[in-house]
Order: C-alpha cells, then structure tokens, then sequence
C-alpha cells in the first residue's frame, strides 16, 4: 500500500456527498481508497466531524423494535413502495447503481408521487446525469393516459427557451413511458420560498420575468403549462437562472387524477379560477398562475389557503386576495398592482400575454435597479381623495362606531362635506400625509388618507383574531364585505375616469 | 423538478380533515415510537404502551383544526410538533402504569417518576432521534441496497470495515466510500428534517 496525496479534495469530498460523481470517477476513487491510508485516514475522521453524525448513529442503532398494530398504517403510504419501484428497473452490473432503463444506468429515486416517479440516472453515451420521470405501470395501463403522457411531453420538447427546462428525449421502458431531461442539482423556488419566506423584490422581479419569458416561448407554441407554481420553478444553483419545467404534464395527471380516486389530484393553490371550475383553458390560465406565483415570492405565501383543495378551490373562484402591499409594506405598489392584473378573476380583465407580462416586469425591475421603485407610495392621489372619501363615508355608515385611527384631520366644508360632518373625526389624530399628497391637496385644502393605507387596514381588520372585532360576528363581516366593495367600485370609476 | 405534478398532495384529499395529509402521516411514523418508546421505558407493559400512544394522538387529532395556514402561525410541521410535545409530555405526567400494590420495586420506581424537566429533555432526544430514523428510511432508497449496507454494517453495526468488505464481496475501499456518501447525505436530510420539525436544536431544555 502507498500513501499519498490530495486524492480527495474537499471539492471531491463534496461531490461526493452530493452523489455527483459519474460512475467511472465513483470507481477510480473507490480505487483509490483501496490502496490510500491517508484517504482512509481523511474518511474515517469525517465520520464523526461533529456531534451530529454521532447522534444519528446512536439514533439508528437504537431503532425500536416495530410497534405493534398501528391503526393508521395505511396514513403512511406515499405511493408506490421502493421495491415496486426497484423491480421496474433492468438489471446493472455496477454495484453502485440501482438498475437500468433503456441504457441509462439509474443511480437513486429522487421524487415520487401517486402519477410517477424521478430516477436519478447516468447517461453512459454523454456522461452525463439525467433525470428520468417514468409514469407509473398502473397508470400506465390506460392507453390514453400513456399517449396523453408521450404527446405532451414531445410537444413541451419542442419548445427551445432558456427559461424552459429542457426535454432530452422521451421513450418508452416496458410500456411505460418516460421523459428524460437534464439532472440539475438547483432548488425548486417552492423549496426557497418554504425555507426563506418572502424573496426580495428584486427576486421576486427576476424570477418572476424569466418565468413569464418561459411562458412566452410556450405559449408561442401554442402550449398551456397549466400547473404553474413553485414546485415547478427551477432556479439553478449558483447561476441567476430560472427555469420552467413540467410542461403539459398536468393535463396527464388531471385525466388519471379524476377517473382513478374520483378526487381531486394535487395542490389546487395555484389553479386559475376557470381552472377550479373544469372549464376549457387557455394562456390567460397561466398568467393568472403566474400572479399567484408571484404574489407567493412576495408575501410568503400562496394568496388562497383552506383545509382543503376544496376549500381552496371555492375562495380561488370567489375571493379577492389582500393585496400583497397590504401584506408586505416593502412591496412597491407598482408590482402590487401588477399581481393583481394578473389575478383578475375574469380571463379577459387580465394581462393578455405573457411576454406582455415579462415586459412589465422587465420595466419594474429596471426602475428598481436604477434605484426608483420605492415601496409604499400611493397609487395616484386622485384616486387616493375619492377613495378615503368614499372609504371613510361607508365606514362610518357601516360600522356605525367610533373608529380607532386617523381619518382627515382637518376637514373642510367640500368636497368630503360627508366625513367633515360626521362626529367621529373630531375625535381622531392627524394624519401624516405624503408630501405628494399634501402638496396636491392643498389645491383643495383637505387632508385625507391615501388608498393603500385604507386597503391595507380593511385587510388587517378582517384577519385580526381580536375576539372583540372579530370577523367571526356576521354583521362585522358584512359590513367589512360592504366596504371592500365600495371601495372597490370607487376604485374602478376613478379608473375610467382618469384615463 | 423532482415533483411529479400532483405528486405527495394528492395525499391531502385523503386525509384533509387532518390538515396536511403528508406532514400528519410523517408526523405519525416519527412520534408514535416516540411516546411508545416513553411509554414502555416508564414501566407500561406493551398493551398499556398502545393505549397511552392512543391517547396522545386522539388528543392531538383533536387540535389539528386548530391550526390555519396564516401569517402569525407557524409552519404546520412546526405547530405539530408543539402540539405533541405537549400533548406527550402532559400523558406522561398524569398517567402510571397499573401496577399491583406491595412491590417495593414498583414503589421505589414511582418515587423516581422522572419530573416535567427530564420529560422534556428526553422527549426532545427522541423526537430528534425519531426524525432521524425516519430520514433513514427516506435515505435509504436512494442507494443501492448494497452501498445502504455497507454503511449500516460498518457505521452502525461497527463492523470492521475489512469484514464488511468480505462479506459483501467488494472492494474495501468502496465500502470507505459508500459509508461517507450515505451519511454525508443522512446529515443534509436530517439538519433539514429537524429543522422543519421545529427540533433542529441539539441543546436539550433542561
């Protein structure tokens, strides 16, 4: 035996343990290690770095005899079982690997779900990883499912777009179909926004135009994703770049995901309101997506939540969501306003295209980066007046009670004769207007709120869990719904007035 | 892209009036063995074990409507976890084994009953090694049953590396190898599994 040597370099130790490394260099190593003290050495030691490799050794070495008839056994069943999935495969020579499909050599599962599964695997003629996505064999057994599968799939790989994940090939293995596309070791933006919460609005800009920039290239092609959400983003590791992957796939799984459970299949949070309602879709589907996608970025979380898909599902066909400015104050009003184009409930009152979209975005993020863009400014001081007017006037009117904050401090006869009349705004403290506000306003010599800050206070008022104010009591509910609407409707005329 | 369209929420419609099908069934196959262990190491004979599992459960199944996806709640995950410690660490402190009077072993077992503080330490010890064997069984399909084996037979049988390397008919220095490989990926997943669990702090309360 020799010693050596720098065999294995910290950047080799991390391949490594990242499972990155190509069959050939697994073995020359392997090889190595055979024959290096010093390499076994530097092994060795990394296995107790710190206290954490010990406690998982001292965990599974204690592991519990099995308990004893646990009632929800069947809970556990995350789809197929690994030895199912493990006999799908050929038979490899190489010990390292799992199995074979085709003539990849495939090295680990790395997703699975009810529809399918991802293989990690080897492509031996580009030494290359790829990943494999196969459609499971009992869903495979519907022919119409297997074309649907293969059509979509060879339709999303013609489309050739940097912001489009790329579709190397798609075959069949024993009947199943399977796609193969480039193996990246980036994070999902699902992953990032689960571990980080909301992005910066710079990365909420970036990734939301590349994203509307993959959808451009799609739907020139005349392809709907119809499953866009963060679980679909790649952003790739390291490179500022995102892409869009998944194409098509959905319309598979809806086909399956009906007829075999006769429920719903999969996360309805980022379907567009037609989408819930089963109707025919088109583009405009994907950009409502691609709104709830970044409103997602922009306040943590997806804007329609509810104990379940169903739940969801009704609040995405009914409900408006708060504004993300509402939510998160460092939002520019700008991209606020944007997410909520994106969101309209009506295909037709949406932003029609995604390169539009993209276009949009593209101006906003260079504003942003030339240092304008600021968060929180109001929307447009017409539009700020008649709105705390009229906002103020149905507050009063609906909630008949003294309310807790700063309304106009200093009203004049008109044109808000209504608020100046009422009783409550003596009561209430002065309000710190924006020097854009004063300075318009003293041409009418009034103060008043501006519309965000309305909006963001009705917001907070219907989520508070305040038991006092609380928007379980069905009169403040519908009073609060009164006043959204009113505000809403203000909001709309002073928008065709103005233009 | 590991994520099939549809893929682990489809689990969601089947179990939706827990709140999130997967975390509750992760939930289940890391804490159940948890309070069993807790349970049996707290003198239940096995039977009695399973009843006190029952109850913690039933109680924490009570609480799951409870939590709301919201800017001022925590991840769901996050919010179990609380929920079942608590839920445990009450059962625990209330209920005895049965036991028949007279024995002075049991007696002096009573007299000992471990205190709030060391549940809670202990609680949070084998929730985390709980999680961890959990990840294990995650991990584990990613290799090869024989690089999964080479690990356990060395790492945490303590095998010689050189026996191992006989008996599984391979090079020693691969099995050098598969054992770093399976447990640099067995820390990745359980830092981020014990993150999520809201357990990702070593420093056991006291």
């Amino acid at each position: 035996m020799k010693t050596c040597c720098l065999a294995l370099s910290n950047e080799t130790l991390q391949r490594l343990a990242a499972n990155d490394l190509a069959p050939d260099e697994l073995r020359d190593i392997e090889h190595h290690v055979d024959h290096c003290l010093d390499c076994r050495a530097l092994l060795d030691r990394q296995m107790d770095a710190d206290s954490l490799d010990n406690e998982i050794i001292v965990s599974l070495a204690t592991t519990i005899e099995s308990i004893p008839s646990v009632a929800t056994d069947e809970l556990l069943d995350l789809g197929p079982s690994t030895a199912s999935l493990l006999r799908l495969l050929g038979p490899t020579d190489d010990p390292n690997m799992l199995g074979r499909i085709g003539s990849y050599e495939v090295a680990a599962i790395v997703g699975r779900g009810g529809m399918g599964v991802v293989f990690k695997a080897f492509d031996r003629s580009l030494h290359r990883f790829v990943a494999i996505k196969m459609l499971l064999p009992h869903l495979a057994e519907s022919a119409a499912a297997r074309k649907r599968f293969a059509r979509e799939a060879k339709a999303a790989a013609a489309v050739v777009d940097d912001h489009v994940m790329p579709i190397h090939g798609v075959a069949e293995w024993n009947g199943m179909p399977y796609i193969v596309s480039p193996y990246c070791r980036g994070v999902t933006l699902e992953k990032r926004i689960r571990d980080q919460g909301a992005l910066s609005v710079e990365e909420v800009l970036r990734i939301g135009m590349q994203t509307a920039l993959g959808l451009a290239a799609a739907h020139a092609q005349g392809l709907v994703h119809r499953d866009v959400k963060p679980a679909n983003i790649l952003l790739d590791e390291g490179v500022e770049r995102v892409q869009l992957t998944d194409f098509g796939l959905a319309r598979t799984t809806d086909d399956i995901g009906m007829t075999r459970t006769g429920l719903l299949a999969g996360t309805p949070q980022f379907m567009s309101p037609e989408q819930t309602r089963g109707e025919a879709l088109d583009a405009r589907s994907d950009l409502f997506a691609l709104g709830t996608v970044l409103y997602t970025m922009s306040v943590g979380q997806p804007p329609f939540r509810g104990p379940n898909p169903l739940a969801v599902m009704q609040k995405i066909a009914n409900d408006r969501a708060p504004t993300v400015q509402a939510l998160n104050p460092n939002i520019p009003p700008a991209l606020s306003r944007l997410i909520e184009r994106l969101m309209e409930k009506r295909p037709n009152q949406r932003i029609q295209s995604a390169s539009e979209a993209a276009e949009q975005l593209r101006e906003l993020l260079a504003s942003r980066q030339r240092g304008g863009l600021p968060a929180g400014r109001p929307r447009s001081v017409l539009r700020t007046w008649h709105v705390a007017t009229m906002s103020a006037v149905c507050f009063i009117a609906a909630m008949g009670f003294y309310v807790p904050w700063k309304l106009a401090a200093t009203p004049t006869p008109q044109p808000n004769a209504a608020v100046a009349n009422s009783p409550t705004t003596n009561e209430v403290e002065p309000v710190s207007a924006t020097s854009a506000t004063t300075s318009w306003n003293a041409g009418w010599g009034v103060e008043r709120l501006d519309l965000d800050e309305v909006w963001g206070r009705v917001q907070a008022l219907e989520r508070r869990s305040d038991p006092d104010m609380s928007t379980n009591d069905d009169t403040f509910r519908r009073a609060i719904d009164q006043l959204r609407r009113a505000i809403e409707q203000v909001d709309r005329r002073f928008d065709q007035w103005s233009q | 892209m590991y994520e099939f369209p549809d893929t682990r929420n489809s689990l969601i419609a089947r179990v939706q009036e827990l709140g999130d099908g997967v975390s509750w069934s992760e939930f289940l196959a890391i804490y159940q063995p948890v309070v069993f262990r807790m349970a049996r190491r707290r003198g239940f004979q096995e039977a009695d074990a399973l009843d006190v599992v029952q109850q913690v459960f039933f109680s924490v199944s009570r609480s799951i409507g409870n939590w709301q996806a919201g800017d001022d709640m925590p991840p769901f995950r996050a919010w179990l976890s609380t929920i079942a410690r608590n839920a445990i660490t009450q059962v625990l402190m209330r209920r005895k084994p049965d036991v028949a009077t007279g024995s002075s072993d049991v007696s002096e077992m009573l007299l000992e009953w471990p205190d709030r503080a060391t549940t809670t330490a202990e609680l949070e010890r084998e929730a985390r090694a709980g999680v961890f064997r959990w990840v294990a069984n995650q991990v584990r399909e990613e290799f090869s049953p024989d690089t999964w084996a080479a690990f356990w037979r060395t790492a945490v049988d303590g095998i010689p590396i050189v026996e191992v390397a006989q008996a599984l008919g391979r090079s020693t220095g691969s099995i050098y190898v598969a054992r770093y490989r399976v447990l640099a990926r067995l820390k990745e997943r359980a830092e981020e599994m014990s993150q999520q669990w809201d357990l990702s702090s070593p420093e056991l309360e006291s």
